[in-house]
């Protein structure tokens, strides 16, 4: 009896060690989606930006300095900044279909200000999902993950 | 044989438990909770910066109530410390914090920083500090009364 089993535990262990590895596989999207906007200031890329936004079917919700409300508004860092949106309708589709998809929520862009221009990076939505292991969320997913990256590239143009 | 699956078992087990945001949980309303995170948030030197009603945006335009609120929280600290470590890290911050009413009961939750330990690992000591500030911040709001 002992015997017969051996090949079914090395079933399993092959199971898992497969499912280890495809969650390895999964892990190749990055952590961060990316955009340099050469030449341009701060307030510059983020009226772009919002242009970006609006043209993507998305609503600008708020822009605000990333210590905003943490120290005195004259203290402000004026380099960096984050700029907030979102479309209601996905949020209301994504948040019936699992309310972990509020952790993506609302779509958020930082934009740094250097001295060739600005970066602009945005926590790729696709890579936060991979963790939740529910297949159905993401294509919904790396749909946001496309419109992000679309937004930033029209704001780079 | 067993002795592997164990193992096995245990490193799957291990890396599930870390990939858990970290939460809280008690019975009252939303505004009692955020009342109560608030307090939470100054006795660690955090500020509560923007509570987002995701609820009341969804309703107003005519959606169901989802029964979900985002709070911004941090502190001028954070900022420093994302400066001095990784820019990439400005991308995480104000941190963001869940509020999600369930069945009378008020669940906050953060975002997963174990992930973002895994994936950034130079960056692991400061995020260990924000999650461990964050749990503490919780573990007061739960025993908040």
């Amino acid at each position: 009896m002992h015997k017969h089993n051996m090949p079914a535990l090395f079933k399993t262990l092959l199971v898992v060690l497969f499912s280890v590895i495809a969650g390895t596989a999964h892990a190749a999207e990055p952590a961060l989606l990316t955009q340099f906007v050469a030449g341009r200031t701060l307030d510059e890329t983020t009226e772009v930006l919002k242009q970006a936004i609006a043209s993507h079917n998305y609503t600008f919700v708020r822009q605000q300095a990333i210590d905003s409300r943490l120290v005195p508004v004259d203290w402000e860092v004026k380099s960096v900044r984050i700029v907030y949106f979102c479309n209601f309708d996905m949020m209301d589709a994504a948040l019936r279909r699992d309310i972990r998809t509020a952790r993506i929520m609302p779509c958020r862009i930082t934009l740094i200000e250097g001295s060739k221009g600005v970066d602009l990076v945005a926590v790729n939505p696709a890579w936060i999902s991979e963790q939740w292991n529910v297949p159905d969320l993401q294509p919904g997913c790396v749909h946001l993950k496309q419109d992000y990256l679309a937004i930033l590239e029209e704001a780079a143009l | 044989m067993k002795n592997a699956l164990v193992a096995i078992a245990l490193i799957v087990t291990t890396a599930q438990a870390a990939a858990s945001p970290v939460f809280a949980s008690k019975t009252g309303t939303m505004q009692t909770a955020l009342d109560d995170l608030s307090l939470a948030l100054i006795d660690h030197g955090y500020e509560l910066v923007k509570v987002q009603p995701i609820d009341h945006a969804l309703v107003k335009r005519g959606y169901s109530d989802p029964g979900i609120r985002l709070a911004f929280v941090g502190k001028e600290e954070l900022v420093l410390q994302a400066l001095a470590t990784d820019p990439a890290l400005l991308s995480l911050l104000p941190l963001r914090l869940t509020l999600e009413n369930e069945n009378g009961r008020i669940r906050i939750s953060s975002d997963d920083l174990a992930q973002w330990r895994e994936r950034m690992p130079s960056s692991g000591a400061v995020l260990q500090k924000w999650e461990d500030e964050l749990a503490a911040i919780l573990s007061d709001y739960s025993g908040l009364h």
